[in-house]
Formats: structure tokens, C-alpha cells, sequence
């Protein structure tokens, strides 16, 4: 079977640490992906290269086995900060389910009457404007391949989304010891 | 050249910084000036009589528009002098807030136009033509229309003297070539302008191809055609039918909520009046209760009282019989019984003293008189004997007596103890009875209680409400199973209709195809006889009559059919000019017909068949989206009704799925409840058995005990009679052994008396035979007397106490019997009376068991109704739930729920829940639905997050309605017309647009032949200047090209209604590589920023100059040739060439007596010896050269006019003649 001739388009997406959903617009890249044997065809084509084509539900990923402390360290990092993202949209009324659509606009009057959202988006950006906070924090998840922007005001939550609540979903917070016994 | 047309004089009126100039340029014309003087100026004035229009004179944005320079006065004119031939006439443009033209029949006059050194308004100046009767024309008003009588295309006859030259539509090129080349003369030449001008030349601006309009059909059908896709995808149909389900299943958890919160609401209201009824009824029974138990209590204590007494009299009677006994054992402890006996001989031994006395003082009165002494002894010895006898017979009496009245105080006794007997057995053997008669009736009552319970029908209301539903349910089945079939068959014969449509159209469709195809064959046929005919024409006949014979159209063309003229072995030779005879006959040919045709009307005709043909594709395709929306109108009003059918199929299903569940509830709950009745029969049947039994043995036992209280009484009368005979027996011998006693006693006595009497006798006898005393018998009755008086003694000791014991005797010993029967019957009477309250305590236990019983069950639902109204209270009526129910709880009415209202609240927020959890995954679904569609998809499937859950809905009963409706095979024809109609578009206008690439070829070749008399043979300065194409390399133009082979591969398999179906492996297989042919062009579009494909797109050109020893090889541009003076002779003879073929190609062949302007500026660099050859060059090609030159040099003197700018003192340009008429012409 021959590799598809998406292949370098699809490698240089995966490789910059971007997903590829199946409801984006770079759907058809995913159905590609999909079609047939070429997932497996493709994660042996790409194994040589060092990295792992992984794939969730809709969507694919790259993973590398031995990276860096550093690099870990700062996707630590990030994940912590999607992880508090992750909490402000999901405090609002409509959740960050695949396909969701956000208005930036929208967010922002949202956040404007809800003082537990306002708090969540102050420790989240420091910009001025309340717009600009919400874009900045939709611009970064759209960054990390979670949304993605459609057009200047809205963002569309992205298959991706799975990958992000699956990580989160792993993490078990422990109790110290001292908290144990007091 | 007498008749020659020419532009033969510009004038100026107070036109920029001049105030009057007039100049006449009717050859070579060269303008020195230094800079800024208004050579450009005049220039683009005469470019302006060419071009007419104001923006394509090289007019900087930053300057000041054409007009605003150019006409600053109301009273501005350029007045442009046409000669024609020695005919003069001029066209005025003049502004009234834009430019107008006003062509005059006069030559220019100058006082038309200013008197008294001023230039008077374009109304004074019609005023003096008209005082000059002087014609002029109307207003011009647009420059088009100018255009139009300039280059005599212009279809009104009255202006056809005003034309310049004679051309054809394609005149553009002209005026197009001349502002280029004024325009570009200094830059490079590049192959894009000759493109342009070769594709002005034979195209109009109607074959190119707007790539905008179809970048954004294309764009339109793309993301239709991905819409479409989008909804066809495996997993969003997936999805469609999970929201379609979830939508139903949301929806009937709101029917069944709304039927629990009627539910609730009707147990609520009945919980109520129920909390009410039941909490009186328990407060009534509890009351009674009371009651009963106080009654009880009271008689209980009655009975308590009534034992009491008995039992202290039984006490009494106890202590009494203790007290016998005690005094019984004192008395024989103190040996009554021989007491007794001593006092009963006390009257025999005080006649035994007295005797014994008597006898003693007799004895020892002395011995008188012995025969008196003996006289009295013997009457002593009668006396006592008499009274022995009296004494005795006192005794026997006495003791007759006693017997007698022993006798009697026993039959008194034994009549007593009878009747007691048969009173005890009587008051017994009554409550035996009594009791026997009453387990008799309690046992006719039992078995009553039997027939009654074999006959109760238990739990008839939980039955016949079961009963009732079941009934409720099977005719509801028989109705439903009846309103199944009908819908079945509704729904089978909606499909048959369907079907039928479909089948219809199908073959509607087919003999339309088949029609449209048979009109296609043939208007292609008769495409493809023009084209063999245009392929040939310029070897056949018709070539040579259009090159040799002007007008053979109204000759020849009236009597050669087409196959002559296109007959390519006729050889035709003119012999003769001007002789209109066939084969030297003349005919009138005035009323003929032309057969023949020109090339145009040929190409018109071709064209006008392709848009038949076009038409035919358009109305296929139009009549397919017509059929396809009809189809889909007439399916959705199926798919609809289907649906709704479909829907309350379901419904019914549902209806019947859950009637089936409640069915089998209500069979379970049915027999159940039959069961527990049948239990409970057999049950109470049992108990009413055992109690018959109980009851049957009990009165047997009443009976057996009746029995045996006859015989006991019998016995008991037996043994009293027994006991009153052994006793009587008894009394009698003690009588009888008294008596025999006495008789005993008295038989002794009576002996003894005969002893005495005798021994008396015997003594008398010896007495007096002896006469002495003898004194130991006198001391023998001494000592009886002592003894006696000592045995009276003890006797008088003794009395009281046999006083004291007769009188216990009589009192206490003799009533012991009595005593014991009194216990005896006093404890019975307690027995009985345990037995009867007993029998009262039991009926009581029972009753108040009963009513304990029912308080606890009536407790028990009231309970029950205040936990369940509590439990609503509490944990209900605070939620939203309830608030969002209110409406329905409190109208409904009051009715029993079975599952109570705890089970309902329960059920209801089990719903609620189970409610929210399949509207999170709906919400989930829809949003991951909506959100694969693109935001503004043509198919409406758009979700609104902040309009709430209504919005949801809204879009699942959208989504079900365009399901039913079927409404994808609209957007699906709709995409198949707009994907048919643009690659018919595409192809068609493909075709036009490559229609002229013979013609291109045609004009590069005479481009080419031309270049090569620009050889300057004089000089041999260029070798020679070639020319070639070669295929285009406009990648947009390869993809449409693709289009149009694939719609000619393809021309009836593409634009199917259906673009999505997989039936067919070979269409679908076009169907995808035609729309990847589209989507290409679409990316190739967006990628290139091509706005149109023109006719320049469909060829490269490549110029090949040689120049002394330069060869530029085959180049694109021609930027340097050689030294600045050689590169624009070069570029000059170039645009000279291309201006005389647009010239020859715009214009008719026999109408070529017109000279135009070349403007091209700043030629100072051009040698002498060359600009001369120039200068001829283009004369050659009725050119004349308007050049600009900075400095007076020699140059000027080839010009045939040569004119100076300067400026005057007012700062007016003058522009002065410098020579007339060249020297060197």
C-alpha cells in the first residue's frame, strides 16, 4: 500500500505538536488518516522519524518517547494552564463539548455577569479588556490545537478537546501526610 | 490620398495653461519643448481624440483628473479638424460638469468660437453656428457613442460622415494600441500587451472568463458539495439518528413526566381528603376502642367484686372446717369419746346410787322388822325395778327419739344434699348448655362464615380496578392493533406512492434525456459542418472570393450554393472586374436571396447552436432540479406524512410496549392479588374450619359434659343415697345396738332383779330362819356407793366440756359436710364465673384485637398519605422541578395512585434525572453535530449555545423534519444543477475562448510577416524582429481545460440529480473526479488571484529580436535591445507593426483611406538616419508619428510639421510653428 500524498502536510501539522481533528478543518487530513489501513501504514512510516502517531477519539497526535526534562517540564506547565482553562469554560453555562461554538463577544458578557468567571478569567490573562482576556485564553487553546478559531469572534471546540480531558482526567490529587493526620 | 481621413487639427481653448493654440497635425508631427512646457499635455489631448477616455491617459492618481486640467472654464474646448479629403470637420469638446461632443460639419472657425478675444460659452457657439447655418451634430454624451462615430461602428447613418475610418467591433484595439504605445514607449515591451492587443483584436470583452463569479459559484458548490458530504459522513448519519433517538426518548420522558405529575398531583389531592376521612375514621375507632376497653375494665372489677365476696365466704367456710378440725383434735385429745359414753350411763349410775342408798340405809336402818324390812326390800326391789323399767323406757323412748330424729335430720340431710346436687347440676348442666347452644350458634355461624367466605370475592375493588385496566388495555390493544394496521397500510401505500413518483419521474426523465441528447446530436452535427466548412473556407471558393471579390455576396453569394463555395478544386480565376453576368448572362438578382453567408454569420451560427446546445444543457439541467424539487415536494408531503404515520406508529408501539409492561403488571398484580385472596379464602377457611372443629368438639365436650353431669348426678344422687342409707344403716344398728343395749340392759337387770329378788327371798329366808345380821354386804354397797359418787363426780367435772363439745358438735362436727359442699359450690360459682368473664375476656380480646387492627391499618394509610404529603413537602415542593410542574400538579384531579406520592416524587426525579442525563448527551450530540458543519452551512444546521435548551430542541425537530422531508435531495439537486451548470459554464465559455486560437495563430503569423518588412533594409540595423506562440502556461486555464475535456468525455454521466449516490461504481466515480476537477480550479483560483482568463491567457508569445550582433533569443519581455536610441527604434517599430495589423484587423479591407497617430514621446535619442527610416516605416503603414523632443536638434526637420513650445508673458503656452511641410519630406 502506498503512503498517502497528504503525508508531509499531515507530518509537518503532527510535528508541530498540533493535533488533527476530525471535525476541524483539516478534517479530511483525519479522514486520510483514517482510511482504511493507512493509520498503521503511517505510524510504521513515521516510527523512523521518532515519533508516535497516536491516535483519540477523532484525532490524532504525535508522542515522543524520551524528551528532554525541559520540554516535560514546560508541557507541565501548559497543562497546568489548560487545566485552569479547562475549568473557566467549563464554569460556563454552555460546556466545551466537541463541536461547541464560542462567540468571544459572547464569553465575555458571560463573564461580565458571573463574578465566579470574571475571577477565573482575571487569573487567567492580563489584558484590559474583558474581549481580549477571553481571546487571548481561546486564542490559546486554539494554539494548542483544542478550539479552533473560524472566524475573528468564534472558536469551535475541536476533537482534540478529548485529549486534554483525558489528561486531566488522570491526574489524582493525594493528600500529604500532614493533612492525613493533623 | 486625395480622399484621405485624417485628424488634421488640434485647438486648444483655454485648455490648461493655454489660453489659444491651434496646431495642425495632419502627418509626421514632432513638438520641442523643454520641460514642463505642455508638450505631454497637447499629446494626451490628441491621444484623447482616439482613446476618449479620461482614465487610460497616463494620468497620475495624485494629479488632477483630466477634466478638472484640462477644461477649467466653462468656455475650455478642444476642437479636433478631421480632414476628409479636402472636406473639413470638427468635433468640440467642451464641459457642462462633464465632457460632451458636438460634431460640426464646418471646418474650424475661430470667431465661431471667440469674439473679442474671448472664447464664448457652447451655447454662444451653437448660437453662431447657427447664425453661420453651420450643422452640427447633437450632443454627444457618452464617449462610447463617440468611439462609435469615430471609428464608424456606429449603427446611426447621419454620423457616418463623421466617421474616421470604417470599423468593425473589434476597433478597440486601435485607440487601445495607440494609448499603449504613448503610454509604454519608454518601458519594456512585454508579451502580456501584445497578448492583450492581439486578444482585443478578435475577441470582445464578452469571451473572458470572470473568474471572480466562478471562483465564487465554485466556491458556493464546494461548500454546498462539503455540506452535503459533511451530512452524508458514516458517523454524523450516526449521530443524526442517536439525536433523532434521543430526541424521542427526551420527548417521552416529558410525557411520561407530565402523566407522574398529574399522577402526583391527583395523589396529592387524594392524599388529602384522604388524610381527613382516614384521620376521623381512626379517631372514631380509637374512641371506640376506649370504649371497649372501659367497658371491660368496669366489668372486669364486677367480677373482681363478685369473686371477692364468694371467696370470703369460701374463707369463711374454710376457717370453719379448719376450726373443726382443731376442735375435733382437742376433743379427742382429751378422749371425748369416753366422756361421752360415761355421761350417757350418768342417769343409770345416779339410779344405781339412789338404789345402792337406799339399800344402805335400809340395811342400816336395823333389822326391825325383817319382813318389812324384806317387805320393802322386795317393794324397794320392785320400785327400782319399776323404775329401772320407767327409766329405760325414758331411755328407749329417748332413744327412739333420737333415732327418729336422727332419722330425720338424715333424710332431711340427704334431701338437702339431692337438691343440692340437682340444683348445682341443674345451674351446671344450664351452662353447659347454655355454653353448647352458644358454640352451636357460633358453629351455624362458621359454617355460615364458610358458605360466606366460599362465596366473598377477596380483594373485589384491587381486582376489579385491575380487571378494569385489563379491559381498558385489551380494547386499547384491539384498538391500537386496528389503528396499527391502518397506518401500516397508510404508510405502505405512501411508500407505494412514493415509489411511483420516483418511478415517474425516472422515466420522464429518461425520454428527456433521450430527447435532449437526440437535440444535442444534432445541433452538434451542424456545429460540426460550420467547422469543416470554416476549416476549409480560406482554400475553397469562399476564401478566394472574400480576398479578391468585395461584395460578392450580393453576386455570387445569390447564385453558388454552399457546396460550391466550399468546394476547394474549383480553381477560380478573375478574368474580367465589374462584370456582373453568369457565364455571361446578366440576371437580376434584386429579389433573390443570398444563400451563402459570411464568415461572421457562420461563426454566429455556430455560436448561436452552442448556446442552443448550452440552452439544452441549461434547460436538462434546470429540468432536473425542477424534477428533482417537484420530487422532493410531493416525497416531503409523503416523507411527512410518513413520518407523522411513522411517528404515531411509534408512538403507538411505545403506547403498546408500555401497555404491554403495564399489561403484565397489571396479570402479575391480578393474579396476585387472586392469590393472596385465594390464600387468604384458604386461610380464613382453615381458621373457620378449625373453628368448627374447635367448635364441633367443644360441643361435643358440652355434650359429653352434660352427659356426665347426669350421670354424676345420678351417681351423686346414688352416693347420697348410699351415704343417707350407710348412714341410716348406720344409725339404725347404733339404735338398734342402743336398744339392744337397754333390752340388754334391762333383760340384765330384770335377771338381776330376779336375783335380788330371789336372793331377797333366799335372805328373808335365811334371815329369818337365822335372824342375824351379817354387815360385809352393807360394806360392800358402801363401797358401790363411793365408787358411783365418785364416777358422778368426775361426770359433773367433765360436763362443760362435753356441753361445750356438744355444742361444736352440733354447730361445727355435724356441718362439716355441709361446709365442704358450700366451698365445694362457692368455688364452682367462682370457676363458672372465671369461665363466663373468660369467655367475655376473649370476645373482648377479639374485638378490641379488631379494632386495634383496624386503627393500625387506617394509622397505617394515614401514615402513609401524611408521610407521602410530608415527604412532597419536604423534599419536592422547594425544587425547580416542581415549579416547573406546578401548572400540571395542581389542576390535575383527585385520584388514587398506586404508587404512592413518595413513589411518584421518587419517579419524578428519577425522571428528572434520567431527563437531564439524556439531555446533556442530546446537548453533546447536537453540538458535536452542528459543530462538523461549517458556521454558515447551507443547510441551516446551526446551533445557538446561549438561546437555552429550547434551541436544541428547536434544532432536533429541524433535523427530524429534514430527515422526514427528505430535504437533502433539494440541496442535492440544487448542488447537482450548480455543479452541472458550472462545468457547462466552464466549457462553454472554454470553447468560445479557444474558437479564437486559429485566429490568433492567424494573426501572429501576419504580426510576424509584418516584423519582417521592419528589417530596415536601408540600414540592416535589426536582422529581424520574430514572433512565435506557444501553449499557455496559465495554470487556472490548464484546469479549466481539464473541465471542458472531462464534460466533452462525459457529457450526459455528470450532473446526475444525485451527486452522493454509491449505486453506481462508474458514476460515482466520475461524479468524484468531477468535483475534484471543480475543487482544483476553485484552490488553483484562490492561489493564482487571477480575476479572468482572457483570450491573451490561452497562448504565450515569444519575440526573437536580432540587432547587429545581438539575439535576444525567445523572450517574454523585450527590455534592451541594444544601445537607449536603438532599444526605441526597436520598441517603436514594434508598436508601429502591432498598431498596423490592429489597423488591417479592425478596419473593413476596402475602406483603408484613414491615417492615424502614433504618440510617442522623448525620441531624442533616435539617430537621424534611423528616425528617417522610422518615420518612412510607419508612412508605409498610413502612420503618422507624433514625437516629442526636448531641444531643437535636426531631428525635427523629417517632421512634416515641427512645432515649438513657449510660454508667453501672461504665462499662456504658445505652441509655434517652427517649419511647414518638411524640407525633407
Amino acid at each position: 500500500m502506498n503512503l498517502p500524498k497528504q503525508t508531509p502536510e499531515i507530518f509537518s501539522i503532527l510535528s508541530r505538536g498540533n493535533f488533527i481533528s476530525s471535525n476541524g478543518s483539516r478534517g479530511k487530513l483525519y479522514d486520510i488518516i483514517d482510511h482504511e489501513g493507512n493509520y498503521e501504514l503511517l505510524k510504521e512510516y513515521f516510527r523512523h522519524t521518532g515519533y508516535t502517531l497516536e491516535r483519540g477519539h477523532n484525532y490524532v497526535y504525535f508522542s515522543q518517547s524520551d524528551e528532554p526534562n525541559l520540554i516535560l517540564e514546560k508541557k507541565l506547565e501548559a497543562f497546568s494552564y489548560y487545566i485552569d482553562v479547562m475549568d473557566f469554560f467549563s464554569s460556563m453555562d454552555t460546556k466545551p463539548t466537541v463541536g461547541t461554538r464560542y462567540r468571544v463577544t459572547q464569553i465575555a458578557e458571560e463573564c461580565f455577569s458571573n463574578e465566579r468567571l470574571k475571577q477565573k478569567v482575571f487569573a487567567l490573562s492580563r489584558k484590559e479588556k474583558m474581549v481580549d482576556k477571553v481571546a487571548e485564553i481561546a486564542g490559546d487553546l486554539a494554539q494548542a490545537g483544542f478550539f479552533e478559531q473560524e472566524d475573528e469572534d468564534t472558536f469551535k471546540v475541536m476533537d482534540a478537546i478529548h485529549y486534554l480531558e483525558a489528561v486531566i482526567s488522570l491526574i489524582t490529587i493525594e493528600q500529604d501526610g500532614e493533612q492525613k493526620n493533623p | 490620398m486625395e480622399n484621405r481621413r485624417i485628424l488634421n487639427r488640434i485647438i486648444f481653448i483655454n485648455i490648461a495653461n493655454t489660453d489659444y493654440s491651434s496646431v495642425e497635425i495632419a502627418g509626421n508631427t514632432c513638438f520641442v519643448g523643454t520641460n514642463n512646457m505642455g508638450k505631454t499635455t497637447l499629446q494626451r489631448a490628441i491621444l484623447f481624440f482616439y482613446s476618449a477616455n479620461t482614465r487610460g491617459l497616463g494620468i497620475a492618481s495624485s494629479q488632477k483628473t483630466f477634466e478638472d486640467y484640462y477644461f477649467q472654464y466653462p468656455n475650455s474646448y478642444i476642437i479636433y479638424e478631421i480632414a476628409a479629403g479636402d472636406e473639413r470637420f470638427h468635433v468640440m469638446v467642451y464641459r457642462n460638469n462633464k465632457l460632451f461632443y458636438r460634431f460640426v460639419e464646418n471646418e474650424f472657425v475661430q470667431e465661431h468660437y471667440i469674439t473679442d478675444k474671448e472664447a464664448l460659452l457652447p451655447k454662444a457657439v451653437l448660437t453662431k453656428f447657427n447664425e453661420h447655418r453651420v450643422n452640427y451634430s447633437d450632443q454627444i454624451e457618452t464617449f462610447e457613442r463617440y468611439r462609435n462615430i469615430i471609428y464608424g461602428a456606429d449603427p446611426d447613418k447621419k454620423y457616418k460622415k463623421f466617421a474616421l475610418m470604417k470599423g468593425n467591433a473589434n476597433y478597440h484595439n486601435i485607440p487601445l494600441a495607440i494609448t499603449s504605445i504613448f503610454l509604454s514607449s519608454e518601458s519594456v515591451i512585454r508579451a502580456e500587451f501584445v497578448k492583450e492587443c492581439i486578444a482585443n483584436s478578435i475577441s470582445s470583452k464578452h469571451t473572458t472568463i470572470e473568474l471572480k463569479t466562478i471562483e465564487r459559484q465554485l466556491r458556493q458548490f464546494t461548500e454546498r458539495y462539503h455540506d452535503i458530504e459533511t451530512f452524508f459522513r458514516k458517523e454524523n448519519t450516526q449521530r443524526g439518528d442517536l439525536i433523532r433517538d434521543n430526541f424521542s426518548h427526551i420527548q417521552q420522558l416529558k410525557v411520561k413526566q407530565r402523566a407522574l405529575a398529574k399522577e402526583l398531583g391527583g395523589a396529592l389531592k387524594y392524599a388529602e381528603l384522604q388524610k381527613d376521612t382516614i384521620g376521623t375514621q381512626v379517631h372514631e375507632r380509637k374512641e371506640h376502642l376506649a370504649k371497649v376497653e372501659n367497658d371491660f375494665r368496669e366489668r372486669e372489677l364486677v367480677h373482681r367484686d363478685e369473686n371477692k365476696e364468694v371467696i370470703q365466704e369460701i374463707g369463711a367456710l374454710k376457717s370453719k372446717l379448719k376450726e373443726a378440725d382443731k376442735k375435733q383434735k382437742e376433743y379427742e385429745d382429751r378422749n371425748i369419746a369416753d366422756l361421752l359414753r360415761e355421761a350417757a350411763e350418768k342417769p343409770q349410775l345416779l339410779l344405781e346410787l339412789q338404789a345402792r342408798e337406799h339399800e344402805y340405809a335400809t340395811l342400816t336402818a336395823g333389822f326391825s322388822d325383817i319382813e318389812q324390812q324384806f317387805k320393802t326390800l322386795f317393794d324397794a326391789l320392785e320400785n327400782e325395778k319399776k323404775e329401772f323399767e320407767h327409766v329405760l323406757n325414758k331411755t328407749g323412748l329417748q332413744l327412739d327419739k333420737k333415732f327418729n330424729d336422727d332419722k330425720n335430720d338424715l333424710i332431711e340431710s340427704h334431701r338437702k344434699e339431692e337438691t343440692a346436687l340437682k340444683e348445682r347440676h341443674a345451674a351446671e348442666a344450664d351452662r353447659v348448655r347454655e355454653l353448647k347452644t352458644q358454640k352451636e350458634l357460633e358453629r351455624k355461624d362458621a359454617s355460615y362464615r364458610e358458605k360466606e367466605i366460599q362465596q366473598r370475592r377477596y380483594f373485589d375493588h384491587e381486582i376489579s380496578l385491575l380487571k378494569g385496566h385489563l379491559e381498558d388495555l385489551a380494547k386499547r390493544k384491539i384498538e391500537r392493533a386496528s389503528a396499527l394496521s391502518v397506518k401500516h397500510n397508510n404508510v405502505d401505500s405512501l411508500r407505494k406512492e412514493g415509489e411511483h413518483i420516483r418511478e415517474r419521474n425516472r422515466i420522464t426523465s429518461e425520454q428527456y434525456i433521450e430527447k435532449n441528447k437526440q437535440e444535442a446530436a444534432v445541433l452538434e452535427e451542424k456545429i460540426k459542418v460550420i467547422d469543416e466548412k470554416l476549416s476549409v473556407h480560406q482554400h475553397a471558393f469562399f476564401g478566394y472570393l472574400q480576398d479578391n471579390y468585395p461584395d460578392w455576396y450580393e453576386t455570387i453569394g445569390k447564385v453558388c450554393n454552399e457546396e460550391i463555395l466550399f468546394n476547394k478544386d474549383l480553381n477560380p480565376k478573375l478574368l474580367k472586374k465589374g462584370v456582373d453576368a453568369l457565364y455571361g448572362i446578366q440576371l437580376d438578382l434584386s429579389q433573390v436571396k443570398v444563400y451563402s453567408k459570411t464568415l461572421e454569420e457562420y461563426e454566429q451560427e455556430r455560436s448561436a447552436t452552442r448556446e442552443q446546445i448550452a440552452a439544452l444543457n441549461q434547460a436538462f439541467l434546470e429540468f432536473r432540479e425542477a424534477q428533482a424539487h417537484e420530487e422532493q415536494s410531493k416525497l416531503a408531503g409523503i416523507g411527512k406524512k410518513t413520518a407523522q404515520l411513522k411517528n404515531e406508529i411509534a408512538q403507538l408501539d411505545y403506547e403498546a410496549a408500555q401497555d404491554a409492561t403495564k399489561e403484565k403488571q397489571y396479570d402479575l398484580d391480578f393474579h396476585e392479588w387472586k392469590r393472596k385472596g385465594e390464600e387468604q379464602r384458604e386461610q380464613e377457611l382453615v381458621e373457620v374450619y378449625t373453628h368448627h372443629d374447635t367448635l364441633k368438639k367443644e360441643i361435643a365436650t358440652l355434650q359429653q359434659q352434660l352427659e356426665e353431669l347426669g350421670s354424676a348426678l345420678a351417681e351423686n344422687i346414688k352416693r347420697v343415697q348410699q351415704d343417707y342409707n350407710d348412714r341410716y344403716v348406720k344409725l339404725k344398728r347404733t339404735f338398734d345396738k342402743e336398744a339392744e343395749k337397754i333390752k340388754e340392759q334391762r333383760d340384765e337387770k330384770l335377771e338381776e332383779f330376779e336375783d335380788r329378788k330371789g336372793k331377797l327371798q333366799k335372805e328373808k329366808s335365811a334371815v329369818l330362819k337365822k335372824k342375824g345380821i351379817d354387815d360385809t354386804r352393807i360394806k360392800k354397797l358402801k363401797a358401790n356407793i363411793d365408787s358411783i359418787r365418785k364416777a358422778l363426780e368426775n361426770l359433773e367435772k367433765n360436763g362443760e366440756l362435753i356441753n361445750d363439745y356438744r355444742k361444736d358438735k352440733r354447730e361445727l362436727f355435724d356441718r362439716i359436710d355441709e361446709f365442704k359442699r358450700d366451698r365445694e359450690k362457692l368455688e364452682e360459682r367462682i370457676k363458672q364465673s372465671d369461665r363466663h368473664f373468660e369467655q367475655e375476656r376473649e370476645a373482648y380480646e377479639k374485638r378490641r384485637k379488631q379494632l386495634q387492627e383496624e386503627v393500625r391499618d387506617l394509622s397505617e394509610s394515614l401514615r402513609k398519605y401524611t408521610e407521602g404529603l410530608n415527604h412532597f413537602d419536604n423534599h419536592f415542593r422547594d425544587r425547580a422541578l416542581y415549579d416547573r410542574l406546578r401548572y400540571l400538579i395542581e389542576e390535575a384531579p383527585a385520584e388514587y395512585a398506586d404508587a404512592g406520592i413518595v413513589g411518584l416524587c421518587s419517579q419524578l426525579l428519577a425522571n428528572d434525572t434520567e431527563f437531564h442525563t439524556q439531555f446533556d448527551k442530546f446537548r453533546s450530540n447536537i453540538a458535536e453535530y452542528a459543530g462538523r458543519f461549517r458556521p454558515d452551512n447551507h443547510l441551516n444546521f446551526k446551533v445557538n449555545p446561549a438561546a437555552g435548551d429550547l434551541e436544541y430542541e428547536r434544532f432536533a425537530a429541524y433535523l427530524e423534519d429534514f430527515h422526514n422531508e427528505n430535504k437533502i435531495q433539494i440541496s442535492i439537486a440544487e448542488v447537482a444543477k450548480s455543479h452541472g451548470m458550472l462545468i457547462d459554464a466552464i466549457a462553454s465559455k472554454m470553447k468560445a475562448l479557444t474558437e479564437h486560437k486559429g485566429r490568433i495563430n492567424k494573426m501572429i503569423s501576419k504580426m510576424e510577416s509584418d516584423f519582417s518588412k521592419a528589417s530596415f533594409e536601408g540600414s540592416r540595423l535589426i536582422e529581424y524582429i520574430k514572433l512565435k506562440s506557444e501553449d499557455s502556461e496559465n495554470k487556472v486555464l490548464r484546469k479549466l481545460q481539464r473541465i471542458t475535456e472531462f464534460r466533452e468525455q462525459n457529457p450526459f454521466l455528470y450532473g446526475e440529480t444525485n451527486l452522493f449516490s454509491q449505486g453506481n461504481k462508474a458514476k460515482s466515480e466520475i461524479d468524484k473526479r468531477s468535483v475534484e476537477l471543480l475543487s482544483d480550479l476553485q484552490k488553483t483560483i484562490s492561489e493564482e488571484h487571477y480575476e479572468e482568463i482572457r483570450v491573451q491567457d490561452l497562448f504565450e508569445l515569444r519575440f526573437r529580436i536580432k540587432e547587429g550582433r545581438n539575439d535576444t533569443g525567445w523572450i517574454e519581455k523585450i527590455d534592451k535591445v541594444g544601445s537607449t536610441g536603438t532599444d526605441m527604434l526597436v520598441k517603436a517599430v514594434i508598436y508601429i507593426t502591432l498598431l498596423n495589423v490592429f489597423i488591417k484587423e479592425s478596419t473593413e479591407k476596402t475602406a483603408r483611406n484613414f491615417s492615424v497617430h502614433c504618440i510617442i514621446d522623448e525620441v531624442g535619442q533616435i539617430s537621424a538616419s534611423y528616425l528617417k527610416e522610422l518615420i518612412a516605416f510607419a508612412e508605409e503603414r498610413n502612420i503618422c508619428l507624433i514625437n516629442g523632443l526636448p531641444n531643437e536638434s535636426k531631428l525635427e526637420t523629417h517632421y512634416n510639421y515641427t512645432y515649438k513650445f513657449r510660454k508667453d508673458a501672461n504665462g499662456y503656452v504658445k505652441v509655434v510653428p517652427l517649419l511647414t511641410m518638411s524640407i525633407e519630406p
